[in-house]
Formats: structure tokens, sequence, C-alpha cells
């Protein structure tokens, strides 16, 4: 059985992965394609992630736009390529953002419910295969024998 | 027109997607038809919260 911190690693960068090496693969591809189908429906809306200030004194500081990266950034693989022409540059903007778009914020805010999403996941692979929920496993085991 | 009914679209979708990813994480072990029984009352309520507060909004609008 692979540790405990890679297969939550693993979850966060492709949502449902913790489910799929527990052997829950068809709930898990559910999963995977409830998420990123949210996440690529954001992406036509050519919504996007980026990093918010985080100095205190700016005037571009912002508690919202902070909470919204961090909950985006929940859905670690698609949030990364997201943010990669912010930390790489414009030749990595694989994905097609476009602030003047009018469903830009909209697209952002689809983003922002994937992030959402993959955290229910993370926590409850987290919770049933690892934390206080390992026995509902045993039973919903012993039950179907 | 068009922007407020892709808003309006987008919420319904994104609350049922919520609620069924919401209930398969809760409880994975679950047999299918038990959760698709919560992930249909779950939609069902959060929808309803969402047209009253569409009506709220609209009777709102018109005051």
């Amino acid at each position: 059985m692979k540790s405990k911190w890679l297969v939550l690693g693993l979850s966060w960068l492709v949502p449902g992965y913790g489910f799929f090496v527990h052997g829950l693969r068809r709930r898990a591809l559910i999963l995977f394609l409830a998420i990123e189908g949210t996440f690529a429906l954001g992406c036509m809306l050519k919504g996007g992630v980026f990093l918010p200030e985080f100095r205190w004194g700016h005037e571009g500081f912002n508690i919202v736009t902070l909470l919204t990266f961090f909950t985006q950034m929940f859905n670690g693989g698609g949030a990364i390529l997201s943010l990669l022409p912010e930390l790489a540059g414009r030749r990595w903007a694989i994905l097609p953002y476009d602030e003047s778009y009018c469903f830009a914020d909209l697209g952002s805010f689809y983003l922002l419910v994937a992030g959402g999403l993959n955290y229910f996941v993370l926590m409850s692979t987290y919770d049933h295969f690892y934390g206080r929920k390992r026995s509902l496993r045993a039973e919903a085991e012993e039950s179907t024998k | 027109m068009m922007s407020g009914l892709y808003f309006v679209t987008s919420l319904i979708i994104l609350t049922l997607v919520l609620a069924g990813v919401y209930s398969l994480a809760q409880d994975p072990f679950a047999a299918r038809e038990r959760l698709l029984r919560q992930w249909l009352r779950r939609s069902l309520k959060l929808v309803g919260v969402l047209a009253g507060i569409m009506l709220l909004a609209f009777f709102l609008s018109r005051v």
C-alpha cells in the first residue's frame, strides 16, 4: 500500500485518485469526471486561477481574492495548469483565459467550485481510508459478504 | 437576458454536481440506490433554497 501522504498528494493533483487506489474505481472515475468536467466548463468560459496579492498593506490585498485562490488551489493539477502563464510566462498559456470575455468571472467561479469539490474528496479520502471513519470500510465489506 | 440565463443555468448545474460529489464523498461505501436517493434529496433541497432566493430577489427588484 502506498504511503498516506503520497496518495493524498496525488489525490490533490488528480481528483479521485485516493478512491481509485483503494479499489473504488468506478466512483473514483465519477468524481474525476465531475470535478474535471466542472473545471473544463470554467476553462471554456475563459476563467482562470491567479496569484493574489499577499502583502497586507498593498492596495490589491483582498481577503475574497485570497480565499478564492486557496479554494481554487485544492484542484491541484488543473489549478497549476491555469497558473502556468503567471508562473512561467505567456508561452505556457495552455488554457484559454481571457479577462475581457464577458463570462470570465463565471468561468473562474466554476474553477472555484471544482477546487471546493476536490477539497470534499480529499477530506473524504483521508477520513475513510486513513482517519476516524476507517472502520466504516470494514463494516461495508462485511455487509457485502 | 442571455447572460442571466447563463448564470442561472450555471447555478443549477453546479448545485447538482455539488450535491452529487458531496453525497459520494460523505459515504463512499454506500449502495448505489442510497447514494442516488441522497443526491436527489440534497439536490432538491439546495435547488429549493436557490429558487427561494431567486424569487426573493425578483420581488425585491420590483419594489
